[in-house]
């Protein structure tokens, strides 16, 4: 065995609890971290499903100028390059979609529902909607072309905000690890003083004694961080399963693919890393004070 | 080898504890350093063990001026010293061998050639059955013999022992300055802080001897 290894004692006050911080650290980073993967992939869904779709409404007051403005509206629509599809949704598609808010058998029959019509966007070319605006109102007055952009401008801005939070949740778990660390080392360092001492005075160079310390410490990190990746893993899954039985389009679904397990592989190496260095730099500057 | 002009020395804002030290300490000679207890003796070997500057004048070890030698530079010649200390410093979750082995392994010595080297020094100091025994399980006098057995292991260039002698009966104590004496003939400088007179009148070696922080005499001891 390494004589190495032996040289501190085992049973230090400052690294028993170590292992447990890193653990909760990185089970938080890593939740942090899959959190803002997710919101990416879902918004990359959300963004392709509402780019693909537009709404014509048609709200006349006057059931059959509603209809014929909607066979108008169609024939426009039709014959728009860039739309691929135009489809009229019908009275009993209208009702299912406002039975959720108001229940089922609930939506009378004389209640005033505008006209939809169901736009899917081909890829390209893309639709000139401005000149699809001015052909609608010529052919149907009260139409009203809905292309979801404050919708997609809005989910942008709370994806990017979720994001940001994301990010700052791991960087101030990153920050709080590096105190712990600090705080941790200097107890080390305190507890192992007669250590230390000898293998000042025995010639042992700063970057040696300070080697044994990240050595440690790096031990206890990763064991510590790969406890906190598995408790992640496991609620990662539980949350999979979750929105997976949940469905819909607007519940982001958790998953994780093999780019993104490699990210969170990183995240218990990345705090085992910065544990490492973190002692090793306390230490140095412990030792620069000492003649 | 080892030069003091001037030296002065105080812990913090307080009091000098040594004042005007000159001496010079040629390769391969043989020192006692006395004095009562609170002269100094411990501040002055610290000095030259390299654990503390002094506050003022020149100290040179080995050719190097110490207030212009970097601070790297200092274990390589704190390498070059063997320290027995009065209160050991052994390292109590290691083994008496492990302990002894240690500033070879620093130095970073084959570690077969190491454990072997102490395992025969151990035996010479009479601990061949102690091997594996940790401080805690040894009384006084062998903590004693480990520590020595530690400093000497390197055959350092120069030797610095606080009281060796104080914890070990007549016997062990005149193996030990016997072994202190066959390493100053293989060229090793040896400090030796004593308040035992009867180790003094045996050796043929100056006498320094310290007090109230000034080196007062300069006396060879036999």
């Amino acid at each position: 065995m390494d004589w190495r290894k032996n040289l501190l004692p085992d049973h230090r006050a400052s690294g028993q609890f170590l292992p447990w911080v890193i653990a909760v650290m990185v089970y938080l980073a890593a939740l942090a971290a899959s959190a803002g993967l997710t919101v990416n992939k879902s918004l990359s869904q959300w963004r392709d499903d509402l780019t693909r779709n537009a709404t014509v409404q048609i709200a006349a007051s006057n059931p059959k100028s509603a209809s014929k403005q909607v066979e108008a509206a169609l024939k426009v629509l039709r014959e728009t390059d860039g739309i691929q599809e135009a489809e009229a949704l019908s009275h009993s598609d209208l009702v299912a979609l406002l039975e959720p808010w108001l229940g089922s058998g609930n939506v009378s029959d004389d209640l005033p529902m505008p006209k939809l019509i169901e736009v899917t966007l081909a890829a390209k070319p893309k639709v000139d909607f401005p000149a699809l605006e001015k052909s609608l109102a010529k052919v149907a007055p009260d139409a009203r072309l809905d292309t979801h952009e404050s919708w997609i401008d809005r989910l942008i801005t709370l994806a990017r905000t979720v994001q940001a939070i994301a990010i700052g949740i791991v960087v101030l778990i990153a920050l709080a690890t590096v105190a712990i660390v600090v705080f941790a080392t200097r107890a080390g360092l305190a507890a192992d003083q007669q250590v230390v001492e000898v293998l000042h005075l025995i010639g042992g160079q700063d970057g040696f004694i300070a080697g044994r310390f990240q050595s440690h410490f790096l031990r206890l990190a990763l064991r510590g961080g790969f406890v906190g990746l598995a408790a992640a893993a496991a609620t990662i899954i539980m949350l999979a399963r979750f929105t997976s039985e949940l469905g819909g389009t607007f519940v982001p679904k958790v998953y994780i693919n093999p780019y993104e397990i490699l990210i969170l592989l990183a995240v218990p190496l990345v705090a085992a890393v910065t544990t490492m260095i973190t002692a090793r730099i306390t230490v140095m500057r412990s030792l620069a004070r000492i003649t | 080898m080892i030069r003091f002009e001037n030296v002065g020395m105080r812990y913090g804002m307080g009091p000098e504890v040594l004042r005007d030290i000159s001496f010079h300490l040629r390769p391969g000679s043989f020192h006692f350093l006395t004095g009562p207890s609170g002269a100094g003796k411990s501040s002055l070997l610290k000095l030259m063990y390299l654990v503390s500057r002094p506050s003022r004048g020149l100290i040179t070890m080995f050719g190097h001026d110490m207030a212009t030698t970097p601070r790297r530079k200092l274990p390589a010649l704190r390498r070059r010293i063997g320290v027995v200390f009065q209160d050991f410093h052994l390292l109590d979750h290691l083994s008496a061998l492990d302990n002894v082995a240690l500033p070879l392994r620093i130095a970073g010595f084959d570690d077969d050639k190491v454990v072997e080297h102490a395992g025969e020094l151990l035996k010479w100091v009479g601990l061949a059955d102690r091997l594996q025994a940790r401080p805690a399980t040894l009384s006084g006098g062998e903590k004693q013999r480990v520590a020595i057995a530690r400093a000497v292991i390197g055959r350092p260039s120069l030797l610095v022992a606080d009281e060796p002698t104080g914890n070990v009966d007549p016997a062990m104590g005149s193996r030990l300055m016997h072994l202190f004496l066959e390493m100053n003939k293989l060229g090793t400088t040896v400090v030796i802080a004593t308040h035992d007179v009867s180790l003094l009148k045996d050796v043929d070696a100056s006498v320094m001897t310290l007090e109230n922080g000034r080196l007062s005499v300069l006396s060879r001891a036999s």
